[in-house]
């Protein structure tokens, strides 16, 4: 009843055009590598400060719906992540593009977007209601073992070499630790530098390793072009069937981002990395992954879009943030002094209600116009790329300079850039690399944060239930693709001999 | 007129060097204004940056911007302040988390490296419960708090284990810490019972309280709130404690006085503005402005007590 007169609300002049502006400024900023929906949120911020609640709270839903979608546009066409959230999207997407067929790699990626998102809704609007009661249960064992669970994706999601995926793993958790411990207040492993205070931030670290690395390696090659491409975009609309043979894929991948969606202050790139290499994990055709296979490019756009709305679910009913943007929305509810938790749903439900409408309106808004716009955005890939490379390094600049007005996360994503390019060459994936820079704080500060409560003592860890059950999950899902590796090896060893 | 205002601007720029701008006072601000929060959005201290934002160009004239640097327990920001050219156009909005992360030494330097504008709120701080625990009042958390050791949700080395440790200095009692964070995370903690007890504003409580978790034993005020008259202070229950945040506005040392002086009457008369005073209101915060030797001396005794603090606990940084 309420939802209705929400959707009526969104659906009126002025603030559908707040809805239609914010979902087409975060595509932009999205597809713009460099500069990310949450700096576009936070800059956003000062100007819902003197709009109603519900306007302001319609505009910064938009935009980050808007700008996790955008991402995939230059993934697809020229292998940079617009976002961190399409860090994979650039695995399968860009193959595809490249091997002749970009409307359907955008059509595949677009798709999977609103279906995920929708499917996140559902969730949002659904288990809210008494996700805040369930949360409660949650202590930090349990928060841990709940991160565990997608630490241990570490060993299964390296191509390749299992060893190379670890020391990638352990060499993102060493970048995450320098600076303020959280847990003890004091400084560590900053060496005496004022300025590593503040540690490395993850969004330079990020930005470093996939974009600037990535201009990098363009540029030794800039003066190749591309083979003549099909301009069409044939294939831009999916047919029916490609839906029911999705449909698993869409749906687990979509489970995984809303799950990790709620897991606090973790973003929509996990999410998607862990979706990519569940659905190889499951294929029965893992190798095609990489090569510009639809699996791949489904399963990490439908995961990045349902972390929406997992990162929405704990923001509302707990007022803890599920992903970095989500603070920032967290924070224009608080400035306006609408304090999340069980009662926000009595107290403000014009908020809530203009909250789940246009997460719901900005994923069918970003359809349309994505969709539309995509003859344009497809022709990026004709523009040599000694043109834009120059552009992309700036933005660059910009979005690690404009998170906290600070040199240092310049100096930190410059360094990442040739870290990057140097793991890159060495054949060290790096999706383990931003698993284990994420997680890492969060493994640490839940597990540490148990053993104050129990005086040090690790022992209840394995007496509550919940987190036995993560752990067992956990286990399963570290020896299942070595399990089916070692099979895989022995039948067709069987069958020569 | 082209040469004339060249001229002029140089002559202002002329003027505004140290030791002489005083004389010149009326010539501040003569550019835009940028307020630095060393924390992230959505933190009182953001709060306070973006209430006075609107006023404070009005009073003086030129934009205002709100720019959160943020890591390090708020060293990168108020390092930033501190370091910024001493014109009255960097201005540092702050709380106690600056004294504390000086007491513990995550800073190597503290309020001595600033000029001290002037406060103007006061937040006073309540102890808070589960409401399933046997005690639902100040004198008998602090009986259970002395029997057993009760958990406290706190972050470690913010203002919210300070205020534990001002508790428990007090009345003699002792807490087992869990570091669970800032206001949001640590209250669902308290909801679901993986601590006993903390420290929150009246604002972040009321949520969890109105749904029927949580109970609110005392507030650490001179007198009961007028908005939440039936929260007993800490006075009536028998333990004589004033806890609260106050939020201050600091500049780089050197900056010439009467820009400070401009600066903290703008922010005197910005108290005044009706929307102001309404956002107040709404956060439960009250006015409490101070400024000169008056709040040097505040801040000076609160940065002694916290330093002895951290000293007679051991949560100071090696």
């Amino acid at each position: 009843m309420d939802l209705v007169q929400a959707f009526l609300h969104v659906l009126s002049p002025s603030p559908l055009l707040l809805l239609l502006l914010g979902t087409f400024m975060g595509i932009v900023v999205g597809a713009l590598p460099g500069l990310t929906g949450g700096a576009l949120l936070a800059l956003s911020l000062p100007f819902t400060y003197r709009m109603a609640s519900a306007d302001g709270v319609i505009l910064m839903t938009s935009i980050y719906v808007g700008g996790i979608s955008g991402g995939l546009i230059t993934a697809t066409l020229m292998r940079i992540p617009g976002e961190p959230s399409a860090v994979v999207t650039t695995l399968d997407g860009f193959p595809m593009a490249r091997g002749g067929r970009p409307g359907r790699a955008l059509g595949l990626g677009i798709s999977a977007s609103l279906i995920g998102g929708t499917l996140s809704w559902l969730a949002l609007v659904l288990l809210s209601p008494w996700m805040a009661r369930l949360a409660l249960v949650f202590g930090p064992f349990e928060n841990f073992a709940l991160v565990f669970m997608a630490l241990v994706l570490i060993a299964t999601l390296s191509q390749g070499s299992v060893t190379k995926g670890l020391l990638a793993g352990l060499f993102g958790m060493l970048v995450s630790y320098p600076g303020v411990d959280e847990t003890s207040g004091q400084l560590r492993l900053t060496y005496g530098f004022d300025e590593m205070a503040g540690g490395f931030s993850q969004l330079s670290v990020i930005l470093g390793a996939f974009a600037v690395s990535q201009v990098l390696g363009d540029a030794m090659h800039a003066r190749q072009r591309f083979d003549r491409l099909d301009p069409s975009l044939r294939g831009i609309f999916l047919s029916p069937g490609d839906y029911i043979k999705q449909g698993w894929n869409i749906l687990r991948s979509s489970i995984i981002g809303i799950w990790i969606g709620m897991l606090p202050g973790v973003g929509a790139s996990v999410s998607s990395i862990v979706a990519y290499s569940t659905a190889k994990n499951l294929s029965k055709t893992p190798e095609k992954f990489g090569t510009g296979f639809d699996d791949g490019i489904v399963a990490a756009e439908s995961a990045n879009n349902a972390n929406t709305g997992g990162a929405l679910i704990p923001m509302i009913t707990l007022g803890i943030p599920g992903s970095p943007a989500a603070s920032i929305l967290l924070a224009a509810l608080l400035m306006h002094n609408i304090q999340p938790g069980p009662t926000l749903f009595t107290n403000s439900p014009d908020v809530v209600g203009a909250l789940m409408a246009s997460h719901l309106l900005s994923h069918i808004a970003m359809y349309g116009m994505m969709i539309l716009g995509c003859i344009w955005i497809a022709r990026l890939m004709y523009v040599p790329r000694a043109y834009i490379l120059p552009a992309i390094m700036v933005l660059c600049v910009i979005g690690a300079l404009a998170e906290n007005g600070r040199l240092f996360d310049v100096w930190t994503m410059l360094a990442f850039g040739i870290v990057g390019f140097l793991l890159e060459l060495a054949s060290v994936p790096l999706g383990p690399f931003v698993i284990g820079l994420i997680l890492a704080p969060l493994a640490e500060g839940q597990l540490r944060a148990g053993l104050m409560a129990t005086d040090g003592s690790i022992w209840p860890l394995f007496q509550r239930p919940i987190a036995v059950g993560f752990f067992a999950v956990a286990i399963a899902m570290f020896v299942w693709p070595l399990w089916r590796d070692l099979r895989r090896q022995r039948t067709p060893a069987t069958q020569n001999g | 007129m082209r040469r004339r205002s060249f001229i002029a601007g140089t002559a202002a720029a002329a003027f505004a060097a140290p030791g002489i701008a005083p004389t010149f006072a009326q010539a501040y601000p003569d550019k835009p204004i940028r307020i630095v929060v060393p924390n992230p959005p959505g933190g009182s201290a953001d709060y306070i940056g973006r209430f006075f934002q609107t006023p404070l160009q009005r009073i003086l004239g030129q934009p205002v911007a709100v720019a959160n640097v943020v890591g390090g327990g708020t060293s990168i920001g108020n390092r930033q302040v501190r370091d910024a050219a001493p014109d009255g156009h960097t201005v540092l909005a702050v709380h106690q988390a600056l004294l504390t992360a000086a007491a513990l030494k995550v800073m190597d330097f503290g309020p001595e490296a600033f000029a001290k504008v002037a406060q103007v709120a006061a937040e006073y701080v309540t102890v808070v419960v589960n409401r399933k625990a046997p005690y639902q009042d100040l004198k008998s958390f602090l009986a259970a708090a002395k029997a057993g050791d009760l958990r406290a949700g706190v972050q470690i080395g913010a203002i919210n284990h300070f205020l534990f440790l001002s508790l428990a200095d007090k009345t003699g009692v002792k807490f087992r810490f869990v570091n669970t964070g800032g206001g949001g995370p640590t209250r669902t903690a308290l909801a679901g019972g993986h601590v006993d007890c903390a420290f929150l504003t009246v604002n972040e409580a009321k949520p969890l309280v109105d749904s029927g978790d949580l109970t609110i034993v005392a507030i650490f005020a001179p007198q009961r709130l007028p908005s939440w008259p039936n929260l007993a202070t800490a006075r009536e229950q028998g333990t004589d404690l004033l806890l609260n945040l106050n939020y201050w506005w600091w500049m780089p040392k050197a900056t010439p006085a009467a820009r400070v002086d401009r600066f903290a009457e703008a922010l005197r008369e910005a108290m005044r503005d009706p929307e102001v005073v309404q956002k107040f209101n709404e956060f439960n915060m009250s006015p409490a402005f101070l400024k000169g030797a008056e709040l040097e001396a505040e801040i000076n005794r609160q940065y002694e007590e916290m330093k002895a603090l951290a000293a007679r606990n051991n949560v100071t940084a090696g």
